[in-house]
């Protein structure tokens, strides 16, 4: 059974008072799951996770990780977080002295899972942080980020900047360091480079949240399908125009499973939710 | 040959993996990848995978060792055949059926064009 | 369970190394540039002096060694002030913030880390450099052709001559005040001026040190004509009542001063860094508004 990792409890945050990004926001965050964060630009996805870090400070409400309040800063929660931020400068210095001084403040970090991580993005121990092109340093970073072992994985738009084959590479890495203490949150916008990784998916609107389900409830009471322009779309949930003909998403009353179109989903939850969110609440 | 390409993904799995199987990537009571392993091979989320080797355990294509892994079954070859034949007389056939009836085709083509088939692929 | 709540000295040490080998360039840079400075000074003083006709390579080589003990003073001043408001260095961009904050250390330990650069690493680095350009004087000395008597180690003539400036004077004149208590009152300002550029450092964030000094000179200026306000006005008795005593007790009234002085200083200084550190503790990654509630 599932543990409750994160909780956010009757949340507020705006970056200005007179435009608050979230207001009486909660959440729970389970453990072990990888978890996709969606969401337009600009609604508050980074944010969402500088919260849950303690990088910025809620006016009200409350986060905590097991029991801690996030925002105290404490090791106890530091040191079982990381974030993987969109921006970030890596120091002039090789990758053995950069483990050298910054492993130790995570007690759990793996040498094995940060040579074969590294392996499996073409690179190796030997590089130099500082001669790395902005592509390579993303992969050290991931790499350097599934070795600390931390409780908690955060990543803002992990993928970008990422060649095609990268992309793979990194999907490989997050599917075989993956295991049940870890909880990964992968906050991004280009759906399909993780949909097949999500045992979870938030998707939230600044402080609406518009859909919090795992994939196997959304697979259970939705049902995805490509039709040909000739066949019928009634009682469709939502339709959405495909090089087949449609993309649909359609009430699941005869229990078929079906591979979960995160894309085609995503937009239904922006234009439709209510309709859809009322199957779930059955 | 699957004309119903909505299958959800740990069936694809599975169907890969049976695919593996009958091309002897695996051979009978050879171990197969672990649940992680294979889940980062194609890139998917290990629950996912976990049903897939979940499904082959319930149709008795692999079995699994305590502590060890994953095994193909003894006679996994003539399930999945017999597994196959099952879906496409079932699911394969009945569509076929339905285009023929729409598309108006007589069986006597379809039995023509077959024997056709036969003799072009010794 | 303790250790990742609490203060840890190894967790401490482990702080100051991460900081001090990721900025090695920058550090190394400091340490070079303290170096290249001083000893462009030193070596054009010491060629300049021994060019000018006039008094002996004696009377030259203490003037240098004054020169030197000024130089000293000032540049050690400016370097302190300006460390000072380097304080919170690693929270300069945003990036830096989140990586900082992140560190899985305690806020006291990362604020008692970078205490400690802008205070004893500062003396290293001021150190390391003067060191270096006075034993590269030195080398230039045969070099250049320089009297020999240049060629003592002017820094511990420099160091003989600062002692003595400040022995305890025997003849104290009218008033027998207590040289321990004056030196405690100026060593108490020395720190809490220090402490005014820590408290800058911490509130800007960038280009901490120039605003700093523009905002003390503002105030100076404010407050000067306040307080010359504030004792015009005050009640002309009391004024002569503090004039009375001052001049019927010289001794006790100075020590009195002192100490008044050294206490509301003092408290000040602590003041100013329980303040930086609120500032650092309270900080959030995004850019501090001033009055943003």
């Amino acid at each position: 059974m599932n543990t409750t990792l994160i909780h956010i409890d009757n949340l507020s945050f705006g970056y200005r008072r007179k435009a608050p990004l979230f207001s009486q926001f909660n959440l729970d965050i389970p453990t072990g799951e990888i978890i996709g964060l969606l969401g337009k630009n600009g609604t508050g996805k980074s944010t969402l996770l500088y919260l849950i870090c303690g990088l910025l400070r809620p006016k009200q409400g409350t986060i905590t990780m097991q029991g801690t309040d996030v925002k105290k800063r404490l090791p106890l929660t530091l040191s079982e977080t990381y974030l993987v931020p969109e921006e970030f400068n890596l120091p002039n210095v090789s990758m053995k002295q950069f483990v050298k001084l910054n492993a130790g403040f995570y007690p759990r970090f793996s040498q094995e899972i940060l040579s074969a991580c590294l392996q499996d993005f073409d690179l190796n121990m030997d590089i130099h942080l500082g001669e790395l092109s902005m592509g390579q340093k993303k992969k050290a970073y991931l790499c350097f980020a599934l070795a600390t072992n931390t409780a908690l994985l955060l990543m803002d738009e992990p993928t970008n900047g990422l060649d095609i084959p990268s992309k793979s590479q990194f999907r490989k890495a997050i599917a075989s360091g993956m295991t049940d203490e870890k909880t990964v949150i992968v906050s991004t916008h280009q759906v399909k480079d993780i949909d097949r990784l999500l045992d979870h998916v938030v998707i939230i609107e600044g402080t609406d949240i518009l859909l919090n389900q795992p994939v196997k409830a959304i697979t259970e009471k939705l049902y995805f399908c490509e039709q040909g322009m000739n066949e019928p779309t009634d009682g469709a949930l939502y339709i959405q125009p495909s090089v087949a003909g449609n993309s649909l998403i359609l009430p699941n009353t005869y229990g078929e499973e079906s591979p979960l179109n995160l894309e085609v989903l995503f937009n239904a939850m922006l234009a439709e939710h209510e309709k859809i969110q009322t199957l779930f609440n059955r | 040959m699957n004309f119903k390409e909505n299958k959800p993904i740990y069936l694809q799995i599975a169907d890969r993996i049976m695919d593996e199987i009958l091309c002897n990537v695996y051979r009978e009571e050879e171990r197969i990848p672990s649940v992680r392993e294979y889940a980062a091979t194609v890139e998917v989320n290990a629950n996912t995978m976990v049903r897939s080797y979940d499904y082959l355990q319930n149709q008795e294509i692999i079995y699994n060792k305590r502590g060890i892994g994953y095994f193909v079954a003894g006679n996994a070859r003539e399930k999945i055949i017999a597994l196959r034949k099952e879906s496409f007389l079932n699911e394969s056939l009945p569509e076929m059926f339905r285009q023929m009836q729409l598309l108006d085709i007589p069986v006597s083509e379809i039995s023509a064009l077959y024997q056709q088939f036969l003799k072009e692929n010794k | 369970m303790n250790h990742l709540i609490h203060f840890s000295f190894s967790r401490l040490v482990s702080v100051i190394k991460r900081d001090l080998v990721e900025n090695w360039k920058t550090n190394l840079y400091r340490i070079l540039t303290c170096y290249i400075i001083f000893g462009l000074i030193f070596i054009f003083m010491m060629y300049g002096m021994n060019h000018s006709s006039g008094s002996s390579a004696e009377y030259f080589y203490e003037r240098f060694c004054g020169n030197v003990t000024g130089i000293i003073y000032i540049a050690l001043n400016l370097y302190m002030c300006y460390f000072a408001s380097l304080i919170l260095e690693p929270m300069r961009t945003k990036e830096r913030r989140i990586s900082y904050l992140m560190l899985p250390a305690t806020l006291g330990e990362k604020f008692v880390s970078r205490a400690l650069y802008v205070t004893i690493g500062t003396l290293i680095i001021f150190g390391c450099g003067l060191l270096m350009a006075e034993l590269t004087r030195l080398l230039f000395v045969p070099i250049l052709g320089i009297s020999e008597e240049f060629g003592r180690f002017c820094l511990a003539d420099v160091w003989h001559r600062i002692l003595a400036e400040n022995q305890e004077p025997t003849f104290y004149g009218e008033s027998d005040y207590s040289y321990t208590l004056l030196i405690m009152f100026f060593t108490v300002l020395i720190t809490w001026s220090h402490s005014l550029y820590i408290l800058g450092g911490s509130f800007f964030r960038k280009k901490a040190f120039i605003k700093t000094m523009g905002l003390c000179f503002l105030l100076m200026i404010l407050f000067g004509n306040f307080f010359v306000q504030i004792f015009e006005g005050t009640e002309p008795e009391l004024i002569k009542w503090l004039e009375d005593w001052t001049e019927a007790n010289p001794t006790q009234a100075a020590n009195t001063f002192l100490s008044i002085g050294f206490s509301l200083f003092l408290l000040l200084t602590v003041l100013n860094w329980g303040l930086s550190y609120k500032l650092f503790a309270t900080s959030q990654i995004t850019e501090r508004k001033l009055f943003r509630r």
